[in-house]
Order: structure tokens, then sequence, then C-alpha cells
């Protein structure tokens, strides 16, 4: 198991390994992806208070869960970095940063596109409006940060500690935030509530979810594979990986060639 | 002439381990190993840009993308017991005086952070060095030759058996390199370590072996 | 204890001999307060409606324009390098820094504060709790302050990158602490968010400086 384990830290088989998960990933993202929607879109009921616009909340309650969940992994993984010394935990705290911000400001969006029609305005101070907008700020910093440094080891851990404050700080902010929201109650709406899950929404929205979560895994190796890629550049392995697509067999064939046809 | 008639233990000893750093995942130098044990001293040689500072401050504990050990008596230099930043003084580039306070405030500063305080001492230090005349001087109005010398003289005013100097020469004028290749010599004898960089070889040190970077 | 102490004392030596570092963000203070009435309104009513906010913004920001002073310049002239090499923990640096910075800049906000009070027209009482508040939670932002300081230490732009950094971290000190001058100001109950600030004080000044102290190691690479 723990062999398993040092594996993990391993780029190269890292590397070797997601090249054959990630088209299962991807397939599997897409397929939840497709059943998710159309369940949501077409076979769930509408609201009886806010009609077909609460079937944003498909896209928009796992955006936001997600943007939560990954921003904790980043952390973690930031963690697991810092105290073990473990190069792929960094890579992949790096790499969740812009996934799990993209997820932040696409709840963002559709949480504006909601309010449109629900409350006639595009943004209110919801309390957790306000804290997913925080929450962008804090993936930002942390993607600002991380490449403000020149050498890659000390953006890496400058990066976690940052993530490791920033996590602590989460729920401390959602709870100021919630609290000073309820100071201020009266530009609120309650119309925000999840509306009551009766399975038929519930479903759709459990597949969505874990529609999502497979988006993430697949983005995700992607880009810890382009990461790696880009800080084993000196590695054997990575030169070998790129100079075979240089040279196909067949611009051999034709360089033989016309070496042959000069020297007839 | 100079000193500190401190004696060291004799039984300390530095070993550095298959020490390098990275800078953008290249390793700047090959690994280096090396043991040191009182009297005994070093200079690291290397063009320039071969990271001559970069493994002085490694050895430090400085570098975040250092791979490889430094063990002080023992327990690595991150150990507390150690005692590593007890008995080493690092002296680079950056002075790490203030420019706003005199020399000798400065001085005092830095010996009471590890010493019993004792001000004669420093304003001894600072008039072995030549400059004891500027001892209420504010940092800030002195010539670098004469901080690089502030900077200098607190090899006698926090006796230490471990030195990494890192181009101590620079900014001397020839009595002072004398005085402080003579200040080496002492160090070493009464148990003392040193690590030295220097871009003129150094003749004066009884002993000094060498360590080219690659 | 003395270690930390004789820290104190030297960063308040070196900080006070420029007075300019002093001045700078009390005068900040001032002037971001009195652009309030400009650009808004004068009406008291409503001066007194935003003067909590106004007051908590404007200090959070001279605050932030004076971490710079305590942090930089040790680690541009080598003192921070030399300071850790000196078997001091790096919890006891950062401390130093941030209480001195407190000493140097925030305590004066809070005695200029009444000042500032009376002209965007709070109330007496609303203006002792704003002090109130201010002693609490200025504390807290210095030392919150000092963890993004101690990240961008090293970094070209790290100034605009610090207040990017900083903002979101300070903002549950700025909620309560606005609510705190808030509800004085209207008469309600305020003992609950000095309560909240008093807590947030006690946590950041014992757990910021361990994340500041890493992040100065990092720096100093």
């Amino acid at each position: 198991m723990w062999t398993w384990f040092y594996q993990l830290a391993s780029p190269k088989w890292f590397y070797e390994i997601s090249r054959k998960l990630l088209p299962w990933f991807g397939g599997i993202s897409l397929l939840l992806f497709l059943v998710g929607l159309t369940l949501g879109l077409l076979f769930s009921p509408a609201d009886y208070q806010q009609g077909n616009t609460v079937r944003i909340m498909y896209i928009h309650v796992p955006s936001a869960y997600m943007s939560m969940m990954v921003y904790v992994i980043m952390a973690l993984a930031g963690a697991i970095g810092l105290i073990w010394r473990i190069k792929m935990a960094h890579v992949v705290s790096v790499s969740c940063a812009s996934i799990g911000a993209m997820f932040t400001a696409l709840a963002l969006l559709t949480g504006a596109i909601w309010g449109r029609p629900t409350w006639g305005t595009y943004w209110v101070w919801d309390a957790r409006l306000t804290s997913e907008l925080i929450l962008l700020f804090l993936y930002l910093g942390f993607m600002a940060l991380h490449s403000a440094f020149d050498d890659k080891k000390s953006a890496d851990k400058a990066a976690a500690v940052l993530a490791l404050v920033g996590l602590v700080n989460i729920p401390i902010i959602h709870f100021s935030v919630e609290w000073w929201n309820t100071l201020h109650q009266g530009a609120t709406l309650s119309k925000f509530e999840k509306p009551s899950m009766e399975t038929s929404m519930l479903i759709p929205l459990l597949t969505m979810i874990f529609a999502f979560k497979f988006y993430f895994l697949t983005a995700l190796m992607h880009k810890v594979r382009a990461e790696i890629l880009l800080r084993e550049k000196q590695a054997k392995w990575v030169k070998a990986l790129l100079s075979v697509g240089e040279r196909s067999p067949k611009d051999q064939d034709i360089t033989t060639d016309s070496q042959i046809l000069e020297s007839k | 002439m100079a000193v500190t008639s401190a004696e060291y233990n004799r039984n300390n000893r530095l070993e550095i381990h298959n020490l390098t750093v990275s800078r953008s995942e290249l390793p700047i130098f090959e690994p280096v190993n090396l043991t040191l044990t009182a009297g005994q001293s070093v200079q690291i040689r290397g063009a320039n840009g071969a990271g001559k500072t970069t493994l002085l401050r490694a050895i430090c504990g400085l570098c975040n993308s250092h791979e490889g050990e430094v063990n002080w008596n023992q327990h690595s230099i991150f150990d507390k017991s150690s005692r590593f930043y007890q008995d080493m003084l690092y002296l680079g580039h950056a002075l790490g005086l203030k420019p706003k306070l005199t020399a000798e405030q400065n001085l005092n500063f830095y010996r009471e952070l590890r010493f019993q305080p004792n001000a004669e001492l420093v304003v001894n230090a600072l008039e072995q060095l030549g400059i004891g005349a500027y001892h209420d001087e504010y940092v800030a109005r002195m010539s670098a030759g004469q901080k690089r010398r502030v900077a200098l003289s607190r090899i006698i005013s926090e006796p230490v058996p471990l030195w990494i100097l890192d181009e101590p020469m620079v900014a001397l004028d020839i009595h002072g390199q004398a005085w402080l290749e003579n200040a080496c010599n002492i160090h070493l004898e009464n148990g003392g370590i040193l690590l030295i960089t220097s871009h003129q070889p150094i003749s004066g040190i009884n002993g000094l072996t060498e360590l080219t970077l690659s | 204890m003395s270690v930390l102490l004789s820290l104190i004392k030297r960063e308040l030596s070196v900080v006070m001999r420029s007075q300019s570092e002093f001045i700078y963000p009390l005068a900040f203070f001032v002037m971001v307060t009195t652009m309030f009435p400009l650009a808004v309104t004068p009406e008291p009513i409503q001066l007194a409606f935003i003067a909590p906010g106004v007051i908590w913004v404007a200090a959070l920001l001279s605050l932030l324009l004076s971490l710079h002073a305590f942090y930089q310049a040790d680690f541009d002239d080598g003192s921070l390098e030399q300071l850790l090499l000196s078997g001091v923990s790096g919890y006891s640096i950062v401390a130093a820094k941030a209480i001195a910075n407190w000493v140097v800049t925030g305590l004066p906000l809070v005695l200029i504060a009444p000042v500032i009070g009376v002209l965007l027209n709070l109330s007496a009482e609303a203006n002792w709790v704003a002090m109130l508040a201010l002693l609490l939670g200025t504390p807290s932002l210095c030392f919150i302050g000092a963890i993004g300081m101690s990240l961008t230490l090293g970094l070209r732009n790290g100034g605009v990158l610090l207040t990017l950094l900083v903002l979101p971290l300070f903002i549950p000190v700025l909620i309560f602490g606005a609510s705190t001058v808030e509800a004085a100001s209207v008469g309600r109950p305020f003992v609950g968010q000095l309560a909240v600030l008093g807590a947030a004080l006690i946590l950041s000044g014992v757990f910021a400086p361990y994340a500041a102290a890493a992040a100065m190691r990092i720096s100093i690479d």
C-alpha cells in the first residue's frame, strides 16, 4: 500500500496512469452531464413560485458546491506538499486554482442570471453570493501570488501557506457575512433558498453534482499533466516523450528519400 | 591584536551531505559533500554565478529548494538541539545593519540576542577594524567600506565557533585584509571552523582547503 | 519575553527615527475620511449614517499602507535574515513587528478617531464605542496584515498584491467593527460585536504569527 503512495508522488507514474484514466473520466462526465441536463431541463417540475427559472439551480448549485470543495482540496494538497515535501501535491494544488476560480465565477454568473427574473436585479448582497464573491478573491489571490514568484518551489510553498490561511478564514468570513446579512434583511429574499427537494428534482441535481465532480477530475488531470511536463522538462522521459512527436516515421522516410536522390 | 581568547569545543563538526540547490528545477551546482571539524577551514571557489553565495545560504538553512543535509554536531541544523544558530555567524552581501541606528547600536542589538551585553567589547571590535571613531555614527552616514567593516566587527563582538563569510575581503584595504586573515588564523587555532568565499586568492589563512563548485 | 521586548524596542527605535512613517498613515486616514462628506453629502444625518463604515474602511486602508515600513526594510537590508539566523523564533519576530506596527500606527488611529467622528457627526456615545472597537480591531488588522506582508516581501509588485491578498481576510473584522459603531449610534446593543472583535484579536494574535513566520522563511530564500 505504501508503494502505491510513493508512486503517487512520482510525476512520471501519474502522467502515465492519467493518460489511461482521462478518456474514462471525460466520458463519464459527459454522460452524466447529458443525463443530468436532460432530466433537469425536461423531466423535472418547475417551481410553483419561480417557474422555469428554477432550473438554473441545476448548474448554480453544483458550481457553488464545487467551488468550495475545490478550495478545500487545493488547501489540503498544499498542506501535504508543505508537510511531507511532496512535489506532486503542490502540482495538484496549483492546478486546482483556476478550475476552482472558474466554478466560482460560474456560480456567481448563474446566481446573477437567476436573480434577474426572480428579484428584478442582477446582484444582491445576499449572504451566499457575497461569500462566493469573496471566495473568488481568495482564488485570484492564490493565483496571483503563485505567479508572482520566480522560483517555483517558493511559489508553491507561499501559495500553500496562503491557501491554508484562506481555508481557516473561510468559515469565519462566511459566518461574518451571514451575520451581516441578517442585520440587513430588508433587501434579501427567501426566494433564493433552495426549493424543497422532491425526488424528481433531487435526482437531476445529484446527477449534475457528480457530473461536475467528474468534470473537475478530468480538467484537473489535464492541468496536472501539463504542469508535470512543464516542471519535469529536464527529465529524460519528458525529453523522450516530446521528441517522439517531433520526428514521425513519415518525416524520416522523406529525409532518407531525398538523401538517396541527392546521392545519385 | 585580535580578539577573542575563547576556546571553542574541539568536537564541533559540520557535515554537509549531497547538498544541492535548484533554481527553476535545475540544480545550480553538483551535490556538495564536506565535513569540517574544529580548526578546519575551506574556501569555496567557482566562477561568477556558480552559486557560491547560494551554497553558503543553503548551509545556513535559508534556501527553500535545497536537497541534501546539513548537520551540526550530529543533528540537523533545523533541529533545536543542534544549537546551530547559537554557534554560527553568517556575513553575506546584505549587511543587516539598520541605517538609522548607530554602529554600536546595531552591534549591541545583535550581541544581546545571543550573549550577555558587553558594550566595551563592541567598541573594541569597531576599533580593531579601524572604525572605533565612528562607533556612535549613524550607519546611513558611513561609506560602503565602513559599513562592511561594521558588519565584520561582529566576528569579534559575537564569538562563535562557526564563521560563514561571503566575500569578506571586498572593500577591505591591504591592512584590513591582513587583519582579517590574522583573525581567521586565531579563530582556527582556537578550534573554530571557517567557510569563506573570495574572488581573490587568499594566502594568509593557514590550512585553507579549497572546494570548487561545478 | 525579554527577547520579544528587545525586538519591539528595536522596531520602535528604527521607525521612530523617520517621523514620516509615523505621520503618513495618520494623514491618509484623516484625508480619506474627509473625502466622504465631499463626495457623498455633508448632510449631518446621512454623514452619521455612513460614519461607522467610513471610519473603519479608512482605518483599514491606513493600516494596510503602514505595513510596508515594518517589514520591507528589514528584508531589503538583510536584517531579517540575520534575525532568523540568530536563533530568534520567527514567531517572536513577527509578533514584535505587528505590535510595533500597532503602537506606531494603530494606537494613533484609535486616538484620532473621535476627531473624525465629530467631523462625521457621530454621536458622543458612538464615538467612545468607535474608539473601543478600533482599539480591539486595529491590532487584529496588524497581525493579519503581517501574513500578507510576509508572503509578498520578495516580490516585485508586492504592494498591489498585498492588498488583493489581505482585504478578504480583513472582512470579518470590518463587518463586526463597523457594526459595533453603527449599533451604538442607534442605541442598539453592541457588546456582542465587541466580544467578537475581542475573539478575533485573540485568534489573530495567537495564530497569525505562525503563518507569517512560515511565509517569511519562504520569502527569504
